[in-house]
């Protein structure tokens, strides 16, 4: 028993603009393929700063947040960029934390990609009700 | 929306509450803030206290005492040890192993938390 991982793809989503206007290559694409905790406590996708020197997201604005210890911290929030995990994509934008810290996959990302918390292997999966494309509410 | 947040019947051998709980596979144990024990259960001391990693990198939170409890689920009975975290952001926390040792399922799209009843059913074979 313990924390949940789930291999990710992060993908700068300004480049893959500047790509279909032919401005860059594709193999010019910022992206990067990690093991991201599943953490359905916290709202956002969390990087830090390793991962957002390689992604280089545009810069948005600064927000506060509140940790597990009830303290007010200052944040960027940068973006927008890309979330893939297997047949899911989605793309929003995230909040950096300091230094190496632990990647988080939060609540908002996973609900819009339609995936699940398996609850007896405890891994990430395409929600097998809808196993081909993400189904959301809109009303 | 989001992050599933509901109230749950926490039972101890004080009394009964409900508090506001929070479904974060983000944490490996269940955890619970010290105020809402009055009234609830005696917490009991760790052996030794233990540090508790946050998001942030190399920020911790000293734990030192811990505090077994029974909660309900859609009125089924459901039973684990919770950290007791001194300025926690939340009533209480289901972590990833309570998640896993109870099967506990979370839907998203209406924002609820599942529980199989034949998991939770009790059994001495």
């Amino acid at each position: 028993m313990g924390p949940i991982y789930a291999e990710i793809e992060l993908i700068n989503a300004g480049d893959i603009a500047l790509e279909r206007k032919n401005y860059i290559d594709q193999d010019e694409i910022k992206k990067i393929r990690l093991d991201m905790l599943v953490d359905t406590g916290a709202y956002n996708l969390c990087i830090n700063e390793e991962i957002q020197a390689q992604l280089q997201l545009p810069f948005i604005e600064k927000r506060s947040a509140y940790t597990a210890d009830n303290r007010l911290i200052e944040m960027d929030v940068v973006g927008p960029v890309i979330v893939k995990f297997k047949n899911r994509t989605t793309s929003c934008l995230a909040m950096v934390f300091p230094g190496n810290s632990e990647p988080l996959l939060g609540a908002i990302p996973l609900e819009d990609m339609d995936v699940l918390i398996h609850p007896l292997r405890q891994e990430l999966i395409v929600n097998p009700d809808h196993p081909y494309q993400a189904v959301m509410t809109l009303k | 929306m989001s992050i599933i947040k509901t109230p749950l019947l926490f039972v101890g051998s004080k009394g009964e509450k409900h508090l506001y709980t929070l479904y974060d596979s983000g944490a490996n144990l269940s955890c619970i803030h010290p105020d809402v024990l009055e009234g609830l259960e005696s917490p009991v001391l760790l052996g030794r206290p233990r540090l508790v990693g946050k998001a942030s990198e190399g920020h911790y939170i000293e734990v030192s005492q811990r505090v077994s409890l029974d909660f309900y689920m859609d009125d089924i009975l459901l039973s684990d040890e919770f950290l007791v975290i001194p300025g926690l952001s939340e009533d209480a926390i289901i972590g990833a192993a309570t998640m896993q040792k109870w099967r506990i399922k979370l839907d998203f799209e209406h924002d609820t938390a599942i529980v199989d009843p034949k998991v939770a059913k009790m059994q001495l074979v």
